[in-house]
């Protein structure tokens, strides 16, 4: 008798010390994701900051409020970033919509390599996304089924949010080049 | 020589053939007949009887053997350069047919997908390209020979088609989508292999079929986007057989795992219709997916 109880405890044990693990292997995953979309943003950023310096040598008269200001910063939540990332997504059509009245702008040289770049970052951020969404669903699926559940509470880890992006803003920001 | 006398020429040597067997089979009846009414007429020892018996059908053997050989070698040869090569040059513009010649075998190793076995052949090279996108093709045959009880023993690791797609200028770096049935994989080298990870994606019908280990994670989800992952169930559900890709130096490699040689001459169906739409439709599936690949 005394043996199956110690065996019991011992696979008891065992199993919480794996779904733990599993927890924290998830999280670390997420974590790595959420690094390479802060990455993947922040070269966004930098390329948009390009393409809007670009724009406005060509736009003098109405660049006071051509563009939303974008403010990246270290430890934004994922709402933040999605936030700020939707805000990037409407510069780069307000440059699409500027590069349409500015048949000069959308020929130079300058102009069309920041578009290739900014092609570039664009599908490095769709693939950190995924990775992140996709990390984050394993472990918001761990979270709620049983027996996770309660581990997942005695240790403080909670569902994540996902990092959304609209299929309309998706569209924005293909530039035709 | 025109396609129609290729077919009437494969026809005459397999009416020969016939004839020869016909005649090769009644030699050996007679053969044995008269070997075994000699030697019970001339009361012979059983002993010598049976040593020439098997000196004469040891001859047979061999001749018959090399005629099978021959006609085979002979319609595969005329199949091959003249048939084969004809329907692909008249239907696709932008290949080279060498039926000779294959993939080398170090292409396939340096995969590090497939457990390369004791023996590699490799037939039917197809160069050429699809939608810009160059790429080489060959029929593949990897197999362990081994001897067991003095009995030789082939075990297939690997028979189907093999492809080489160059991604020219695309960066990728190396992701491995191997199909989860196929258990003839190196897996030893990757997981001896620090550098690849397993990874999971998003879509679980594809994680159920398929195992996806890469260098960089991030690279796996850049490379199987969900319209690849799409196509790769398509392409998967289209051969209904066991699928290998493989992202290696800007190039993909697809193996498909379907035991069969699709440029192989049928002995049972010589019609033209036949054969030309077997050879066009498995064509036509290759550069379905190539000009669909869209990396």
């Amino acid at each position: 008798m005394e043996y199956i109880i110690l065996i019991i405890i011992l696979v008891v044990v065992i199993t919480i010390i794996s779904i733990i693990n599993n927890l924290n292997r998830n999280i670390v995953k997420i974590e790595e994701a959420a690094s390479s979309i802060d990455i993947a943003l922040q070269n966004r950023y930098d390329i948009l900051i390009k393409m809007m310096d670009t724009v406005k040598s060509y736009v003098k008269n109405e660049n006071s409020t051509l563009f939303e200001i974008v403010n990246l910063r270290k430890g934004m939540s994922t709402k933040e970033k999605t936030l700020e990332n939707e805000k990037m997504n409407h510069n780069i059509e307000k440059i699409n919509v500027v590069a349409e009245s500015y048949p000069e702008l959308k020929a130079s040289e300058n102009y069309k390599v920041l578009q290739e770049a900014i092609l570039e970052v664009e599908e490095e951020l769709q693939a950190a996304r995924r990775m992140y969404n996709s990390n984050v669903s394993i472990l918001n699926q761990m979270i709620v089924s049983f027996p996770c559940n309660i581990i997942a509470n005695m240790q403080g880890i909670h569902k994540r949010d996902f990092f959304e992006v609209e299929e309309s803003k998706k569209q924005d920001v293909k530039i035709e080049l | 020589m025109k396609n129609k006398d290729s077919y009437k020429e494969i026809e005459k040597i397999k009416n020969e053939y016939q004839k020869q067997r016909k005649s090769f089979i009644l030699l050996v009846i007679t053969l044995f007949t008269v070997i075994s009414i000699y030697a019970i007429i001339r009361n012979m020892n059983p002993d010598l009887v049976i040593v020439i018996l098997i000196i004469v059908f040891s001859c047979i053997a061999s001749y018959g053997f090399k005629l099978g050989l021959f006609y085979s070698v002979k319609t595969g040869l005329i199949y091959k350069e003249k048939i084969v090569n004809k329907v692909l040059k008249e239907n696709f513009k932008t290949i080279e047919y060498n039926p000779w010649e294959g993939i080398e075998k170090k292409e396939i190793d340096a995969t590090n997908m497939i457990n390369m076995g004791t023996n590699f052949h490799s037939r039917d090279l197809i160069k050429g390209n699809f939608n810009n996108y160059d790429f080489v093709f060959s029929e593949v045959w990897i197999y362990n020979k081994k001897m067991r009880e003095n009995i030789e023993e082939i075990e297939t690791l690997f028979k189907g088609q093999w492809f080489i797609i160059d991604l020219k200028d695309r960066k990728v770096s190396n992701v491995q989508i191997c199909d989860k049935i196929f258990f003839n994989t190196a897996m030893d080298s990757i997981f001896n292999s620090p550098n690849y990870n397993k990874v999971e994606l998003e879509d679980i019908e594809f994680n159920s079929k398929f195992n996806v280990y890469a260098q960089s994670t991030l690279d796996a989800f850049k490379v199987l986007t969900p319209d690849m992952m799409l196509k790769i169930k398509q392409l998967k559900s289209k051969f209904e057989c066991e699928l290998l890709l493989c992202f290696i130096d800007n190039k993909l490699h697809i193996g498909i795992n379907n035991h069969k040689d699709i440029f192989e001459f049928d002995d049972d169906k010589i019609e033209k219709k036949y054969i030309e739409e077997k050879i066009i439709n498995e064509m036509n599936n290759i550069k379905n997916f190539i000009e669909n690949l869209d990396i």
